[in-house]
């Protein structure tokens, strides 16, 4: 999945540590949700869409699903 | 190492308080084996009393899995967590095949409480180690 978490930080000029404090996550989480290694539960994913005032889908955006062979 | 690690200011007094229970648990569980192991060896208990010392040590293993089940409960850090989860995960398989390995060389039923705190040892080692390069993957 991808996600603007990386922009959205940057435009409030937060380091990973400042977001994984207002979170209450460690910064390894934020690092690892930010280049995509790991996918956060929805109950996270809603702190994270309250704490950048948007809704889930304009932080998170899913991949394009994979052409299959019968396609 | 657990018992070091619970000193670090990067853990958090969960993590911390885990890692000093379940170290302090670890060298428990190692001590009761090699006494057992010594009072069988030089018969300096009596049979019945053997038994009941042979027992004893689950008593700490059994406390261990509950710190490690209790620490998972708490942690609020889920992606933590799934890195515990993985390292336990990677210590098990580790155990299995040290077992396998120290079999190859021990056929000796003696060899049991060895087998018992080398297990304890290569768990916590391999469980830390995954965790430390997980850790450090994650930076």
């Amino acid at each position: 999945m991808k996600n603007r978490l990386r922009v959205l930080r940057a435009e409030r000029n937060w380091s990973q540590a400042d977001l994984a404090d207002r979170l209450q996550v460690s910064r390894q989480s934020v690092n690892a949700i930010e280049t995509g290694r790991f996918d956060p539960s929805l109950p996270l994913a809603f702190k994270l869409a309250k704490l950048f005032d948007a809704r889930i889908e304009e932080i998170f955006e899913a991949e394009p699903e994979r052409a299959t062979l019968s396609q | 190492m657990p018992l070091f690690a619970c000193r670090n200011d990067r853990f958090s007094p969960l993590q911390r308080r885990s890692m000093a229970m379940f170290g302090g648990l670890m060298i428990l569980a190692v001590v009761m084996l090699a006494f057992v192991r010594e009072a069988g060896e030089y018969s300096l208990v009596s049979r019945p009393l053997l038994i009941v010392l042979d027992l004893l040590p689950a008593f700490p293993i059994m406390l261990m899995i509950g710190v490690v089940s209790r620490y998972l409960t708490r942690e609020t850090d889920e992606f933590i967590r799934l890195l515990v989860m993985q390292s336990l995960l990677w210590a098990i398989g580790t155990t299995m095949v040290a077992d396998i390995v120290l079999a190859a060389f021990f056929d000796s039923p003696r060899a049991v409480h060895f087998a018992v705190m080398f297990n304890i040892d290569v768990f916590c080692i391999a469980a830390m180690t995954a965790l430390s390069i997980q850790l450090r993957r994650a930076q």
